[in-house]
């Protein structure tokens, strides 16, 4: 039977039922209570003032302060000589309590590359973290409204990105090769992914590239979803594709935007760019613009 | 906003959000240290970026995503002994669940960590299968396929059978 068939199948009542057990956790979420929120505010103060600590030291440590380095990075109570002008204090943390912190930790990291622990990678061999687009550098007016992005780990278990997709191995597995994938949020949602695949010289990346491409071009729903019909579509930038899932169901019309390309840099490494357009406004050419934005900034490496 | 009136606004946001996030995590997770240490942690970064995400269309799913991903860096570093204790036929909380409980927890820690992040944002969060996407970076097909297994695996493992209502 197909999944999508036994998906409808469930009934209502095992449902209920089902939500009902997961449902009994709350007793104990009751049973344990929440902090006061002045806790949680306390908390986002002093990680404010580590953070400020933590540039001062910087700072201090190239102009060769480095007592004043050590006081602004330690949390334990002063034992210098009396200058409160240079000393972080429980008191002063108390005293920015009510007030909402400046956006320190984000500002300061833009452009960063992105970090290991938040790439999904192969077990045996990571490519280099250059070769991937900067997580801040994917706003856009287009896709996040301009609003700032972030890498993190999601739910990921094998490299394929899209239906069709012929990188598709699970973790772990003995042919797993070489991958990363990073995965950015804006506002809280999922909207881009970025996989980059090195291969072991560069003509098997040029097929690699080809492998996608003639599986995008070709591409269309596998036999057992019989829920979903899939329209493919080129854009104007070579290896860009618009993919359009329909439901079914009533669920509303997905697009997303691939585009695989070749690293000029590396040219043994491959990415793959997945960008969803969530407010199904993005037009194809504002799509490939931004899918070559991307590209640049990876490709260099 | 006057910062009055911001504090007012995000304590009535936590208060009115916090416990649904820890009960979210705990589902994920199944340790009550580690969904309230990061429940805290995401409402601490929310607090610092609370004229931005104040305004969002929903602050509630930047905290909830916040928090998962913090628990689920913690929960990694716990996997060693929390295979330990799945080894022994047995869940690692760390506070102690209730008895009829531990079956559901033992039942959850069965599940892949996808499949586990799924269903707990279907079941406990109320998100539709979209939304679970959104927040997750899963292809919706994806998702389904998670709570189609997820459901199935725990339905065994709870012994959750149609019309049966024992």
């Amino acid at each position: 039977m197909p999944e999508e068939q036994e998906f409808q199948d469930w009934t209502k009542d095992q449902d209920a039922r089902l939500r009902a057990a997961l449902g009994s956790l709350r007793h104990d979420v009751d049973a344990a209570g929440i902090p006061d929120v002045r806790f949680v505010m306390r908390r986002a103060s002093r990680q404010r003032h580590r953070a400020i600590a933590g540039i001062a030291a910087g700072a201090a440590a190239v102009l060769g302060l480095s007592w004043f380095g050590f006081q602004a990075l330690d949390d334990a109570p002063s034992t210098a000589p009396a200058d409160n002008s240079t000393v972080t204090t429980e008191r002063d943390q108390e005293a920015t309590t009510e007030q909402p912190p400046d956006e320190v930790s984000e500002d300061s990291t833009e452009a960063a590359p992105v970090d290991r622990v938040d790439l999904f990678t192969s077990e045996a061999s990571i490519p280099d973290l250059s070769l991937f687009v900067p997580p801040a550098l994917w706003s856009s007016d287009v896709f996040t409204g301009g609003s700032p992005t972030e890498s993190a780990l999601g739910e990921v278990e094998g490299t394929t990105l899209f239906d069709c997709d012929p990188d598709d191995v699970m973790w772990g597995g003995p042919d797993e090769g070489t991958f990363g994938i990073m995965g950015i949020w804006s506002d809280g949602s999922a909207f881009g992914t970025q996989r980059v695949r090195v291969l072991d010289t560069v003509e098997a990346a040029s097929g690699y590239v080809d492998d996608v491409n003639a599986a995008l071009s070709d591409c269309e729903a596998p036999p057992e979803a019989d829920n979903i019909i899939l329209d493919v579509q080129p854009l104007e930038l070579s290896g860009a594709y618009r993919i359009r899932t329909e439901f079914a169901d009533g669920t509303e019309p997905m697009t997303d935007f691939v585009y695989v390309v070749q690293h000029d840099g590396t040219p043994e490494a491959v990415s793959t760019f997945r960008l969803v357009d969530w407010s199904r406004e993005a037009t194809d050419a504002q799509a490939a613009a931004e899918l070559e934005r991307l590209g640049r900034l990876a490709t260099d490496h | 906003m006057s910062t009055a009136a911001a504090q007012q606004d995000f304590e009535e946001f936590y208060r009115a959000t916090a416990p649904r996030v820890v009960h979210l995590v705990y589902a994920t997770t199944g340790d009550m240290t580690i969904a309230q240490d990061s429940t805290q942690e995401a409402f601490a970064r929310a607090w610092q970026r609370w004229a931005t995400i104040s305004e969002y269309d929903e602050p509630l799913a930047w905290v909830r995503t916040v928090a998962r991903r913090v628990a689920i860096s913690a929960w990694r570093r716990e996997q060693a002994r929390d295979r330990a204790y799945v080894r022994h036929g047995a869940v690692a909380p760390t506070d102690g669940p209730g008895l009829d409980r531990v079956a559901v927890l033992a039942a959850l820690q069965t599940l892949s960590e996808p499949i586990r992040e799924s269903v707990a944002l279907h079941y406990i969060a109320d998100m539709p299968v979209e939304q679970i996407a959104r927040e997750t970076g899963a292809a919706v097909g994806t998702v389904k396929s998670h709570l189609h297994r997820g459901r199935r695996q725990l339905a065994e493992a709870l012994e959750i059978k149609e019309n049966d209502h024992a």
